[in-house]
């Protein structure tokens, strides 16, 4: 009688079990991106390389304070700038970022005064060549130029 | 004459067999010429039955999981088999330095012979069957026992533990399920009356499927079935987690591929038998009857792979009780009751 029992419910539950497969494949809807093609909408405050921005009139709002530089944990930010003569102001001449070596902490982004550096959407930075890695002032900011949403949690998106 | 033509209706058979008598020619070499013809014929179906059955399997198996499975090679990944058979055969053939060469060597054709050998008697329609011996359930039953020696072969001829292991298990696995199997199966043949497969068909087209009568009988089988092809939750035999694959763990390449081969042939051909045995075969109305024979078989066979997806593994000692302790004297009980109502009858 217990082995009835038994093979009964080893049955009954094999069916249950054969419900729950077919609900799934059935029903459920597919889970995975076929990536290249498909891309995956990130949320907001995600982190892919920093960028800086510029403001309204197209100019970077970097000020040259010279915090992200100083802050970087893995010291890949370096800054070049002179003094303009005329209006006495600081002046960027080359903001070299070493893309292969950012660890994306974020830091630059949290420490900048004038919100002029944030995480991108950027995550796909493979290359052949490392040297290519190492990013200046103008891609830069032309990361971040096509910038969709305002700062949050130190990060923009750029796409979709 | 050679009964039985595949393919060509009988008629073509006889044009030709005039035209050989016209011309002097032996009709021995008709009768070669028709044979190489058939297995040519069904080495195709099989080979191309097997490339979808693998891309069928992981398709159900991503399906499932809520995944999609192999997209990108083809249209619907459906080419994705090809190319890794493609791959397996450009692969280096390596062979164990401590193994038994020639035992290692023939063990995947060994496994493959007996596979191949189970569709000979197999019904595709009325018409379209290769042999229809009179033996026929006998036939399949001798043919799927091959396998044991096969997978001693290859777990022996290895000379590496987990291969032995697999073999040891495939033997006693196979051994035990053999014996449900077959009576199983017996029952049927006291209904139908004949060993013929072809005639349980048309008993069935006669007196209507026999999983109405036999509804006992066909879950012994399938069960059986199942553990026979080394399907999961019977596949202890490769149990990936304990045994890295059991008797094909020293096995790569193109050796591997025909092992993987005559699995899937084993699994077609098994769900084909149980389609023949109980649903029917190739009878039903309105389709031709090779339509209904693979719609049944293809049925039988996704729920195999249902199942592989759904239940985990059993133990060795699950599955001696399973196959000693209620398979068997489910089985003597159904071919009891069967036996006193074919008397009665």
């Amino acid at each position: 009688m217990r082995t009835l029992t038994t093979m009964a419910l080893a049955l009954w539950n094999t069916l249950v079990g054969m419900g729950i497969t077919i609900k799934n494949m059935l029903f459920r809807p597919r889970i995975t991106l076929q990536y290249p093609d498909e891309r995956p909408s990130l949320p907001i405050g995600s982190r892919g390389i920093p960028v800086l921005l510029s403001d309204e009139q197209g100019e970077l709002k970097c000020v040259v304070c010279e915090l992200c530089e100083k802050i970087c944990p893995v010291h890949i930010i370096e800054i070049k700038w002179h003094r303009d003569d005329e209006t006495r102001k600081k002046v960027l001449d080359e903001f070299n970022l070493d893309a292969s070596r950012c660890m994306l902490c974020g830091l630059c982004a949290e420490v900048c005064p004038a919100e002029a550096i944030a995480m991108s959407d950027h995550y796909e930075l493979a290359s052949f060549d490392l040297p290519s890695l190492v990013y200046d002032k103008e891609k830069l900011q032309e990361l971040g130029r096509p910038q969709k949403t305002p700062i949050v949690n130190f990060a923009i998106k750029t796409e979709g | 004459m050679v009964p039985g033509v595949i393919a060509p209706p009988s008629q073509w058979y006889d044009l030709t067999a005039q035209y050989f008598e016209r011309n002097g020619w032996p009709l021995g070499l008709l009768a070669v010429l028709t044979a190489l013809l058939k297995a040519a014929v069904i080495l195709a179906f099989i080979a191309l039955n097997v490339l979808f059955l693998i891309w069928l399997e992981r398709k159900v198996s991503a399906w499932i999981q809520n995944r999609l499975g192999p997209m990108r090679t083809g249209p619907w990944g459906l080419l994705q088999t090809l190319a890794d058979a493609l791959k397996l055969l450009l692969k280096e053939d390596v062979v164990p330095s401590a193994a038994d060469r020639w035992v290692f060597a023939i063990a995947p054709i060994v496994t493959f012979t007996p596979a191949v050998l189970i569709f000979v008697v197999l019904p595709f329609s009325d018409r379209w069957i290769v042999q229809d011996l009179n033996i026929g359930i006998l036939f399949v039953a001798a043919m799927t026992s091959m396998v044991v020696p096969s997978f001693l072969m290859a777990g022996w001829g290895s000379n590496n533990k987990w291969s032995v292991f697999g073999a040891l298990r495939s033997a006693a696995q196979l051994v035990s399920y053999e014996v449900p199997l077959v009576l199983a199966a017996v029952a049927v043949v006291l209904l139908a009356g004949s060993l013929s497969l072809n005639d349980i068909v048309e008993a069935q087209r006669r007196s209507g499927w026999f999983i109405l009568v036999q509804p006992l009988g066909f879950l012994v089988y399938y069960i059986a079935a199942l553990a026979e092809a080394n399907r999961a939750p019977f596949d202890l035999i490769e149990a990936e987690s304990e045994l890295v694959a059991g008797f094909n763990t020293e096995y790569s390449g193109i050796r591997w591929a025909i092992f993987f081969l005559a699995e899937y042939a084993n699994l077609l051909s098994g769900s084909a038998i149980a389609a023949t045995l109980f649903l029917g075969g190739w009878s039903g109305p309105w389709l031709p009857p090779v339509v209904w024979f693979l719609l049944k078989t293809y049925f039988l066979i996704f729920v195999a792979m249902w199942i592989r997806w759904t239940v985990p593994r059993i133990r060795v000692d699950q599955l001696m009780n399973l196959g000693w302790k209620v398979l068997l004297p489910l089985a003597l009980v159904n071919l009891g009751i069967t036996g006193i109502y074919v008397l009665v009858r």
